[in-house]
């Protein structure tokens, strides 16, 4: 448990100092991974999922990614944009006519 | 006498899709299980699932985004959800 702490504490101070501003931090717990992982020669088979909310100028992505693969305790790491709100009008399923589709123009 | 020109009146609301208020996320992985084949861990298409254009782009998404960062098994179904209820219109 304290080097999963010693890992947090690493990655976010490297995210410092490129200039992220972390928002939130959320541990999704300890669970068995949905398939063996094998990384830097070892085969993992359960982990500890955690969330880090952030602000960052794009550029960080490629330099976080290359640092966060040459940590050996980081099995594996992605970057998500944050989902945006948004707009609620569906229009529910209108039934399209495929025989207009086909012979319609682009 | 003239026939009045005028909208259909007897027009129903247009039906909704199953995920129409539900917002997909790549985290849930129970919601997204439930349009994934419990034999191979295929996608389901559009023909089985029943949903409408935005939602299934999005479901297959996160589908895809889950199993590459882990939260997903790729070539199976969780075990954990396998007796979800049936939402897809397939027969086993």
């Amino acid at each position: 448990k304290p080097e999963t702490a010693a890992v947090l504490k690493r990655t976010v101070e490297a995210l410092m100092e490129r200039g992220a501003v972390v928002r939130k931090l959320e541990n999704l717990g300890e669970r068995a991974l949905p398939y063996k992982i094998s990384k830097h020669s070892e085969r993992h088979r359960r982990g500890w999922y955690f969330l880090v909310d952030l602000e960052a100028p794009p550029s960080i992505v490629s330099a976080m990614t290359e640092h966060l693969g040459r940590d050996i305790d980081v099995i594996r790491q992605g970057f998500v944009k944050h989902p945006l709100a948004k707009p609620e009008e569906c229009p529910g399923m209108i039934p399209v006519s495929y025989e207009d589709k086909l012979s319609g123009r682009k | 006498f003239q026939p009045i020109q005028m909208e259909n009146p007897y027009k129903e609301p247009p039906k909704r899709c199953i995920l129409c208020k539900i917002n997909v996320d790549y985290k849930n992985v129970q919601l997204l299980s439930q349009f994934v084949s419990p034999y191979t861990g295929c996608i389901y298409g559009r023909h089985i699932t029943g949903l409408c254009h935005k939602k299934q782009r999005e479901v297959t998404k996160a589908i895809r985004r889950a199993q590459v960062l882990g939260f997903m098994p790729v070539v199976l179904k969780n075990p954990q959800f396998l007796t979800d209820p049936k939402i897809c219109n397939i027969k086993y």
